[in-house]
């Protein structure tokens, strides 16, 4: 196939470009070649040609603040900093009625994980509840692993999405996220009990996760695939977040970064498969972008500036969402 | 360097200011003008983690921006304060952005503009002693307390 707009400044691989392509045909074929473009609310984000006005309409709330028992080596739990903490069900609460008057419509409840990998939740389920049934807000979940407890716990609260990531390799999952005592399997078994319990999963693959190289991300997609998940969220390791062993790691090239997206696309083919909010900035970023964009992505969140204005020279048709990209398979 | 410090916030005073972007201004002795982000914006923006900055050569329109930065929490433009050609950008800050947290007035500068006409787009921005009660403002209404990375 051939695109209407000629791509030759942008110094792309024009192999691969055509490989990408077949995503391409996919996005056309099975989603009306539609994509949307995200900026949730945690993240002030204006670009040239890309920005979401009014206030935010969806955040993310730490149930543990910023504390991680795991302080895994790729993200030492900065990914938390940024949330807004409620460390009690009294505060969960609080913090969610003062956001709902203020105009957010949805959240999405996260929180450090315990030593064996589990977000421990169970203290704040009811108040879950009362902010899906009370405050009538869109609520999704970031859980570590999860037992049928957890599983049962989040469907009584009625929670919209369960996100959770998802580790395709043995030794990742002990080096990285500290976790010797798990494998592959636990991370196979948490989402067979999701499914039992009829959630809508959202799974995510960190790209690069170990040490910058990529060595579980196409068995986990594999794994996903055998789940019937809502949507795949796929993002790429951010080196600052790390510890310093991880800061000077490069993340893996944007051209295997992109042949992983494609792989996504092709075994996913009716699944919106989205580019979450975490990756790299700087140049590699637009590069990765558009390449998603050609792989046939169903959205892209925090677009990098250009990419916007590509999608609509490339006849596509961008929708903007002020919501969690996670969502997307309810609107 | 004379300046004012509000919870630990410092705003030299031989600057202009912007507040809403809390971007300063400075006019050289050769007419150029030197832009760079305050020290609040950089508390409020947090690490910098990515920097763009217009073409040397570029001529930028007021309020349109010359540069982008990006944090964990943030991505903005930063506009030009005055209507002027690109002529040097700080190629340290492409590099190596957090320069801005550790010296936003200093080595964190960001562009160097040939203003068009300096006077006349200099009447909305604040100078010294004047910017000092607005910028009071606008520390105490975001709760702003000023770190300096070291």
């Amino acid at each position: 196939m051939r695109l209407n707009i000629d791509l030759k400044e942008y110094s792309l691989d024009e192999g691969l470009v055509e490989e990408l392509l077949n995503g391409w045909i996919i996005r056309e074929k099975n989603f009306n070649g539609n994509i949307t473009f995200h900026s949730p609310g945690f993240k002030h984000y204006e670009v040239d040609d890309f920005s979401i006005k009014g206030g935010p309409k969806f955040v993310d709330i730490s149930i543990t603040g910023k504390n991680c028992e795991l302080m895994c080596d790729h993200c030492a739990s900065k990914i938390l900093w940024h949330m807004i903490p409620a460390t009690t069900p009294e505060e969960l609460w609080n913090v969610a009625t003062n956001l709902k008057n203020k105009g957010v419509d949805g959240v999405l409840i996260s929180g450090g994980s315990d030593k064996d990998g589990i977000v421990q939740m169970d203290n704040f389920f009811d108040v879950m509840s009362r902010i899906k049934k009370e405050l009538g807000m869109l609520l999704t979940c970031h859980v570590g692993l999860v037992n049928h407890h957890i599983a049962e716990s989040l469907s009584k609260c009625g929670v919209d999405a369960v996100l959770i990531d998802v580790i395709g390799n043995n030794e990742t999952i002990a080096n990285v996220y500290k976790l010797p005592h798990k494998t592959v399997e636990d991370y196979a078994k948490s989402l067979e009990i999701l499914k039992e319990f009829n959630h809508n999963i959202v799974p995510h693959v960190i790209i690069g996760l170990h040490y910058g190289k990529i060595l579980g991300e196409y068995s986990a997609i594999d794994l996903i695939s055998q789940f019937n998940p809502s949507a795949l969220v796929l993002v790429v390791i951010m080196p600052y977040f790390g510890k310093s062993r991880f800061q000077l790691l490069p993340p893996p090239k944007t051209e295997e970064c992109a042949k992983l997206v494609l792989y996504a696309r092709l075994k996913l083919p009716y699944t919106p498969v989205v580019i979450g909010c975490a990756r790299p900035a700087g140049s590699d970023r637009f590069k990765f972008d558009l390449y998603s964009l050609l792989a046939g992505v169903n959205a892209i969140t925090f677009p990098s500036e250009g990419i916007f204005s590509i999608a609509k020279e490339l006849g596509l048709s961008p929708k903007v969402s002020p919501n969690c990209c996670s969502t997307i398979f309810m609107f | 360097m004379s300046y004012w410090e509000h919870n630990g916030c410092i705003v030299p005073l031989d600057l202009y200011y912007d507040i809403e972007t809390q971007t300063w201004l400075k006019l050289e002795e050769d007419g150029l003008i030197t832009m760079g982000l305050t020290d609040i914006g950089q508390v409020r923006s947090g690490r910098l983690l990515h920097a763009r900055i217009k073409d040397k050569g570029k001529l930028i329109k007021k309020g349109k921006p010359v540069a982008s930065l990006e944090s964990g929490k943030w991505a903005g433009p930063i506009n030009a304060l005055v209507e002027g050609e690109v002529v040097q950008r700080n190629e340290l800050v492409l590099e190596k952005p957090d320069i801005i947290n550790y010296d936003p007035y200093g080595e964190g500068w960001i562009v160097k503009l040939k203003p068009v006409d300096f006077n006349k787009d200099a009447k909305e921005l604040l100078f010294g002693e004047s910017a000092i009660e607005p910028m009071k403002e606008y520390i105490e209404h975001w709760d702003i307390i000023c770190m300096r990375c070291t």
